[in-house]
C-alpha cells in the first residue's frame, strides 16, 4: 500500500464586517439576492477597490497564530478568469508575497505530535454564488443560471499547507487544530456548514521508491465527514488506477457526497492561465513591524499554551485539558468555574460529565449555557463541604439549567434542606419515623431483632425522610440510643 | 461680449463680482458648441439642462451672498470616460453606448463643488485607445486648427473643444500622452500631474499605474486654479497620495529665477518635425530670459526603451481593466448559447478593431513565458527609467523636451502607419512610467498656423514647481488664442 | 540573453480564448504581424534586465488612510438589476454553465 501524501488549502471566511474592498455589510447569509452589493464589488467602470483594515488585522493575527512571519512587503495580484460570478473577470488575491508565510501547526493523531508545516496564508476576495434551477436538483441541462454577488469580494484568508499529511486523521487533526485557532483569534467562526472553512485537499500516492506520484485536487468536501470519505475513496481509487498499471491524470475532481465518488472536472490545467500580475490599483500594504508588534501583543492565549497551563497548573490530566480548551468558550467556564473557589478537578470532572450532557439535552453551545460558571462553582463547593451530596447536586444543577436560578433558590426549588440535618432536628426525624413503625421499634426493643435487619430498615427509613442530609454515622448512633 | 475668449478665471471673477452671470456664461458657450462643433464633431453629448441647473444655483449663491467657489460658473467638459451622474458615458465605445452611471467621478465632483458647469462630454478614441481621436463611434474629431488633421488623442474632443473656444477647460485622461499629446496638436496647454496628484476614481480605467486626470486650458493661471480644485487625497482611491499639496496657483507666480533647466539631447532629431525642433530651443531661450540656467541632459535608457515598456505595462493592464465588460451586468449585450458565447459575443460586437486588438496584445504577454520575458523585464525597465529621472532631477528642477515629434498627423494616417504612432508616444509615456508631472505648453505657431508645443516635465509631486516654469515660459511665448473656427468654412478636405 | 518569441497561430487561439475575444481566421496574419511587431519593439528590453533591479514600485509621500471596517448600504441595487441585460427577480441571469452533459462549460469553484 503506498503512503498517501496530503497538503490542505483551507478557505477562512474572515470575521469583518464589510467586504474584503468594499463597504458592502459581510452579513450575507439569508440576505436577498444581490442586496450585499455596491458599484466596486460590481466591477462597475471607474471604481476602484479600497482594502479593509480590519480583514488585514485578522490575517495577521491568524498568521500569527500559525508561527508564519509576517511580510512586510506584501501585495495583491490579479488572477485572471471569466465566469460569471466574478464580476471583474479578475479576482484580487495574494500570489507572489503573502502577508504570511512559513508557519507551522502542531496536531496529536495517532496518540503522538506531529508538526505540520504551513507554507502561507494570503488574503483574498471571494466570488459570488450561482444558482443553477433544474427542476430534479441535478445540475445537467439548465438552461441559464442565476447570479448573486452577495458574497463577492467577502474577505478570505487561504491557509496553504504543505503535503504533510498522511492519514485522514492527521487532516482532521490538522482542519480541527486550525478551526480551534481561527475560533480562538475571533479571526473566523471557521463553520464547514455555513461555508465559512472550506477545504480543498491534495492527494497523492508516494511510491516504493520514495517518488511522489501524480497530484490530485479534491474540491467540494464540505464536512469533516466527507472529507475523511473522499481521502478514504481517493486513496483506494489511486491504489487501483496504480495496481492495474494504469496512469493518474493530475487533474481536479469532485466530491459526490451521495454516490460516495470522486469525479473528474473536465480538465483544463494545461489550457489555463490565470496571468497573475501585480495589482496596481491598491497602494501596497504596509504591515511594518511596528503594527505586527502590537497585535502580537494583543493576541490572546493560544489554545495550546492554555492546554500546557491547564496541565501544569491545574493539574489535569492531557485529555482533560484537550477537552477543556478545545473551546475558548469552554476554557474560560471551567477557570471561571476555578475561580469561584472549587477544586480544577472537581470542575473539570463535572464540566464533561454533568454540563455536557446537559447541553448536549438541551442542544446548546456552551457560551449559551443558562448556568452562570461561578454558580457552578459554588455548587460543587458545596459538595465539597459535604453540604450536598453528589446525587442532590446534580439535581440542583437540572434545576439551575432549566430555571435559570442560581444556587441557593434552586437548592430551595428541590426542596433540598441546606445543611446536615443533625442533634434535635435529626431526633424529631427519628421520632416521627419510629411513630410510623411501632412493630420493628417493639421487636428491637424486645431483643428480637438478633440479627440487626430491623435496625437497619429504620436507619434507612431516617436516611430517606433526611434526603440524604444527615450522617449516616450520627444517625446509627441516634436510632441505637433512642431504641434502648 | 465674447466670452468665449475669457478664460477660467476671468469668467469666475466676472461671475463672483456681478458682471455677468453663470447661465449667461453657459449660454454663450452652448450656443457657439451647438453652431460650430458639427466642423469639429468635439462632443459626444451635451447636458444643457443639468447644466442650466448647475449654472442657476451658482447665480443663486452669488445672489444670496454665499462663495460660489473658485470656479463660480466656468463652463466645463469632460472626456467621455469621466463618470457622470445621470450622464451617459460611453468612452466612445458601443460597448458602454447606453451606460449611464449613477456616480461622478470624484474629479467632476470637485469641479462641481468649485462652482464650474459641466456642459457636456468630449469625443475621445475608443476606451482612450489611440492618438488620433478616429476610433470613436461618433465618428473623428477634426483638428480646429486644421479640419485636414487629427486633433491628436486620445482625449482629442477635450482638446479641440478648448481650443475651440467651446469652453476655457476640459478634462481629459492621460496614460501615455493622452492629454499633452493632443494639447500640442490643438495648441492649447495639457498637463498630466504626477501619479497620485488627482484621483482617479470614476475615470473608466486604461491601465491602472499610468492613467491619471489632466486639465486642458488656453493659459497657465487657469490651469493651476484647476490643479487646486482637483488634486487631493481621496477615501476612493488609495493609490491617490494623501500629502498636503501646496497651493498650485500660489506657485504658478513663483518664477523660475535661479533654476536649472535641462534641455534633453541625445535623441534623433532629424526625423522629427522641424518646427518642434525649433520650438525646444525657443522655450530653452524663454527660460534664460526669465532667469533659469540651462544645461543639457541625456535619458539613455529611457529613450531607447520608454515606448516598449509603456506597451507592455498599458496593454497587459489594459486587457485585465477591460475584462470586466462580459455583457451581463451592464454595457452592450449580445445573446449566446452559453456562457462563454455570451462573453464573446458581447465583447466581440461591444468592442471596435483597435480595442480588441490591444486586448489580444496585452493578454497574450500576460500569459506564460510572455509574461516572464515581456512584461517582467517591462517592469524593471520602468523602474529604471524612474531612477533615471530620478537622478536627473537630483540636479536639475526641469526638464524641456519634445511632447511628439510630429506636427499634427494628416487624417488617416493610423490605417497607414500605425508603428509611427505608436512610436509617437516615446517622449510622452515616459512621464507616465515613471509617475511625472508633465505640461504640454504651447510655444506659438507655424506659419501655416499649426500649433508647436513643448514637454515640461519635473520630479515626482514636483507639479508646482513645474507650472511656474510653464508660466514663465507662457508669459515669453504668449498664451494660444481661441482657434477662429467660425471663419473657416466646413470641413477643408 | 535575448529570448525572440514568436506568437503563433495556436498561441492566438489560445489567447482569444482566455481573453473573450473572437476574430475571423481571416484576421489572423494580420493580428499576428501586429503583435510580433510589439514584441521585436520588445526584444531589447530583455537585455537590460539586471537580477538587482526591482520590478516598478510607487515611492509614496503619505498613503491614505485604509478603510474602516464599517458598513455602508448602497441604494442602487435595484438600478443595477433593472439596467443588467437580462434581470431575473433579485438575480443577474445568464445563460447556460452547466453543458449538457454535465460538465461545466468552463469549470471554476
Amino acid at each position: 500500500m503506498r503512503e498517501p501524501v496530503v497538503g490542505l488549502e483551507i478557505h477562512l471566511q474572515l470575521k469583518t464586517k464589510t467586504k474584503l474592498f468594499c463597504s458592502c455589510s459581510s452579513d450575507y447569509i439569508g440576505a436577498t439576492p444581490n442586496t450585499n452589493v455596491c458599484p466596486v464589488c460590481l466591477a462597475i467602470p471607474g471604481t476602484l477597490p479600497i482594502l479593509n483594515d480590519h480583514a488585514v488585522e485578522l490575517a495577521v493575527k491568524m498568521g500569527l497564530g500559525l508561527h508564519c512571519s509576517i511580510s512586510d512587503n506584501t501585495r495583491f495580484h490579479r488572477k485572471h478568469y471569466f465566469y460569471a460570478d466574478l464580476p471583474k473577470a479578475y479576482q484580487i488575491t495574494q500570489y507572489e508575497h503573502p502577508i504570511a508565510v512559513g508557519g507551522y501547526v502542531d496536531i496529536a493523531a495517532g496518540g503522538k505530535t506531529k508538526r505540520i508545516r504551513v507554507h502561507h496564508l494570503h488574503l483574498e476576495e471571494d466570488a459570488g454564488k450561482l444558482v443553477h434551477p433544474t427542476s430534479d436538483g441535478r445540475l445537467t441541462g439548465a438552461s441559464y443560471s442565476l447570479v448573486d454577488y452577495n458574497r463577492g469580494g467577502m474577505p478570505l484568508s487561504e491557509i496553504v499547507s504543505e503535503p504533510d499529511m498522511n492519514s485522514a486523521e492527521e487532516v482532521l487533526a490538522y482542519i480541527t487544530q486550525i478551526r480551534q485557532l481561527a475560533r480562538y483569534l475571533d479571526v473566523s467562526d471557521g463553520e464547514m456548514e455555513s461555508g465559512s472553512l472550506r477545504v480543498d485537499v491534495n492527494i497523492s500516492l508516494r511510491n516504493d521508491d520514495g517518488s511522489l506520484g501524480t497530484r490530485v485536487e479534491i474540491k467540494n468536501v464540505n464536512s469533516l465527514r466527507s472529507i475523511e470519505r473522499a481521502l478514504g475513496y481517493e486513496i483506494a481509487r489511486q491504489n487501483k488506477v496504480l495496481d492495474e498499471g494504469g496512469c493518474l491524470v493530475r487533474e481536479t475532481r469532485l466530491w459526490d457526497d451521495v454516490a460516495g465518488v470522486t469525479r473528474s472536472m473536465r480538465s483544463k490545467e494545461g489550457e489555463r492561465d490565470y496571468r497573475y500580475y501585480v495589482e496596481m490599483d491598491l497602494a501596497p500594504i504596509s504591515a511594518g513591524p511596528e503594527y505586527v508588534e502590537e497585535i502580537r501583543k494583543s493576541l490572546p492565549e493560544m489554545p495550546w499554551e492554555k492546554r500546557e497551563r491547564f496541565i501544569r497548573d491545574h493539574s489535569l490530566s492531557e485529555e482533560e485539558a484537550a477537552q477543556l480548551t478545545e473551546q475558548k468558550e469552554t476554557a474560560d467556564y471551567f477557570e471561571e468555574c476555578v475561580s469561584a473557589g472549587a477544586p480544577a478537578a472537581k470542575c473539570a470532572n463535572w464540566m464533561r460529565m454533568e454540563v455536557q450532557r446537559l447541553l448536549h439535552e438541551m442542544d446548546l453551545p456552551i457560551e449559551k449555557f443558562p448556568v452562570k460558571a461561578s454558580e457552578l462553582g459554588k455548587l460543587i463547593v458545596r459538595v465539597e463541604k459535604r453540604e450536598l451530596s453528589n446525587t442532590q447536586a446534580k439535581d440542583v444543577l437540572a434545576v439551575m439549567a432549566e430555571k435559570e436560578l442560581p444556587v441557593d433558590e434552586a437548592i430551595k426549588a428541590c426542596g433540598v434542606s441546606c445543611g446536615k440535618i443533625t442533634g434535635p432536628a435529626l431526633e424529631e426525624i427519628i421520632k416521627k419515623v419510629f411513630a410510623g413503625e411501632p412493630e420493628a421499634v417493639e421487636t428491637v426493643r424486645a431483643g428480637n431483632d438478633k440479627k440487626g435487619a430491623k435496625v437497619k430498615f429504620l436507619q434507612g427509613l431516617v436516611m430517606r425522610e433526611t434526603r440524604g442530609s444527615a450522617d449516616p454515622a450520627e444517625v446509627a448512633s441516634l436510632v441505637n440510643s433512642m431504641l434502648k | 461680449m465674447e466670452f468665449h475668449k475669457l478664460s477660467a478665471l476671468e469668467i469666475a471673477e466676472g461671475v463672483k463680482n456681478g458682471k455677468w452671470k453663470a447661465s449667461e456664461v453657459l449660454s454663450a458657450h452652448l450656443e457657439r458648441i451647438r453652431k460650430y462643433d458639427g466642423r469639429i464633431n468635439s462632443v459626444v453629448t451635451l447636458s444643457e439642462e443639468s447644466a442650466r441647473k448647475e449654472a442657476e444655483a451658482v447665480d443663486r449663491a452669488v445672489a444670496e451672498g454665499r462663495d460660489p467657489g473658485r470656479f463660480a460658473g466656468v463652463p466645463f467638459l469632460a472626456k467621455d470616460n469621466f463618470c457622470t451622474e445621470g450622464i451617459r458615458t460611453t468612452c466612445c465605445s458601443k460597448m458602454l453606448e447606453d451606460w449611464i452611471p449613477d456616480y461622478d467621478a470624484t474629479a467632476i465632483k470637485r469641479m462641481k463643488e468649485a462652482g464650474a458647469v459641466l456642459m457636456g462630454k468630449t469625443n475621445m478614441d475608443e476606451f482612450a485607445m489611440g492618438s488620433t481621436t478616429e476610433s470613436s463611434i461618433f465618428g473623428p474629431t477634426l483638428n480646429p486648427r486644421d479640419f485636414g488633421r487629427v486633433p491628436g488623442g486620445s482625449s482629442g474632443g477635450s482638446a479641440a473643444a478648448v481650443a475651440a473656444g467651446f469652453a476655457p477647460l476640459a478634462l481629459g485622461s492621460d496614460t501615455g500622452g493622452s492629454v499633452r499629446q493632443p494639447s500640442a496638436f490643438c495648441g492649447v496647454q495639457g498637463m498630466k500631474p504626477s501619479y497620485g496628484q488627482i484621483s482617479r476614481y470614476g475615470i473608466v480605467a486604461y491601465a491602472s499605474s499610468l492613467d491619471q486626470v489632466g486639465p486642458i486650458t488656453r493659459n497657465m493661471k487657469d490651469m493651476a486654479a484647476a490643479m487646486d480644485v482637483l488634486a487631493g487625497a481621496d477615501p476612493n482611491d488609495t493609490t491617490c497620495d494623501a500629502y498636503e499639496r501646496p497651493s498650485f496657483s500660489d506657485a504658478v507666480l513663483s518664477g523660475i529665477k535661479g533654476k536649472k533647466v535641462a534641455v534633453l539631447t541625445g535623441f534623433d532629431s532629424e526625423s522629427m518635425d522641424r518646427p518642434l525642433v525649433e520650438a525646444i530651443d525657443r522655450a530653452a531661450e524663454y527660460c534664460r530670459a526669465a532667469g533659469a540656467e540651462i544645461v543639457k541632459a541625456k535619458l539613455p535608457i529611457t529613450m531607447k526603451h520608454a515606448v516598449a515598456c509603456y506597451y507592455m505595462v498599458a496593454l497587459g493592464d489594459a486587457s485585465s481593466k477591460l475584462a470586466c465588460y462580459d455583457g451581463m451586468r451592464y454595457g452592450h449585450h449580445a445573446d449566446g448559447r452559453n456562457l462563454m458565447e455570451m462573453y464573446k459575443r458581447s465583447r466581440n460586437e461591444g468592442f471596435g478593431k483597435e480595442v480588441r486588438k490591444r486586448i489580444l496584445i496585452g493578454t497574450c504577454i500576460l500569459t506564460r513565458g510572455y509574461y516572464d520575458n515581456y512584461y517582467v523585464p517591462a517592469t524593471k525597465v520602468r523602474q529604471m527609467i524612474a531612477d533615471e529621472y530620478a537622478e536627473l532631477f537630483r540636479n536639475v528642477d526641469a526638464l524641456i523636451c519634445p511632447i511628439s515629434p510630429a506636427l499634427p498627423y494628416r487624417k488617416g494616417l493610423v490605417e497607414e502607419d500605425p508603428v509611427r504612432i505608436y512610436l509617437g508616444d516615446a517622449f510622452s509615456s515616459a512621464a507616465n512610467l515613471a509617475g511625472l508631472p508633465s505640461i504640454s505648453l504651447n510655444v506659438g505657431f507655424t506659419e501655416d498656423g499649426l500649433p508647436t508645443n513643448v514637454q515640461l516635465m519635473g520630479p515626482r509631486f514636483g507639479d508646482a514647481g513645474l507650472l511656474a516654469l510653464a508660466q514663465a515660459i507662457e508669459n515669453e511665448a504668449g498664451s494660444p488664442a481661441v482657434a477662429d473656427i467660425e471663419k473657416k468654412g466646413g470641413c477643408e478636405e | 540573453m535575448i529570448k525572440k518569441m514568436v506568437m503563433d497561430e495556436e498561441r492566438l487561439r489560445e489567447v482569444l480564448s482566455f481573453s473573450c475575444i473572437g476574430l475571423p481566421e481571416e484576421e489572423y496574419p494580420e493580428v499576428l504581424d501586429r503583435v510580433n511587431a510589439v514584441l521585436r519593439m520588445c526584444d531589447e528590453m530583455q537585455e537590460l534586465v539586471g537580477s538587482d533591479v526591482r520590478p516598478f514600485e510607487w515611492d509614496v509621500i503619505k498613503s491614505p488612510a485604509r478603510r474602516k471596517d464599517i458598513p455602508v448600504a448602497w441604494d442602487g441595487r435595484d438600478r443595477m438589476l433593472d439596467r443588467a441585460p437580462v434581470r431575473d427577480g433579485d438575480f443577474f441571469r445568464v445563460p447556460r454553465i452547466i453543458a449538457k452533459d454535465g460538465t461545466e462549460e468552463e469549470e471554476e469553484e
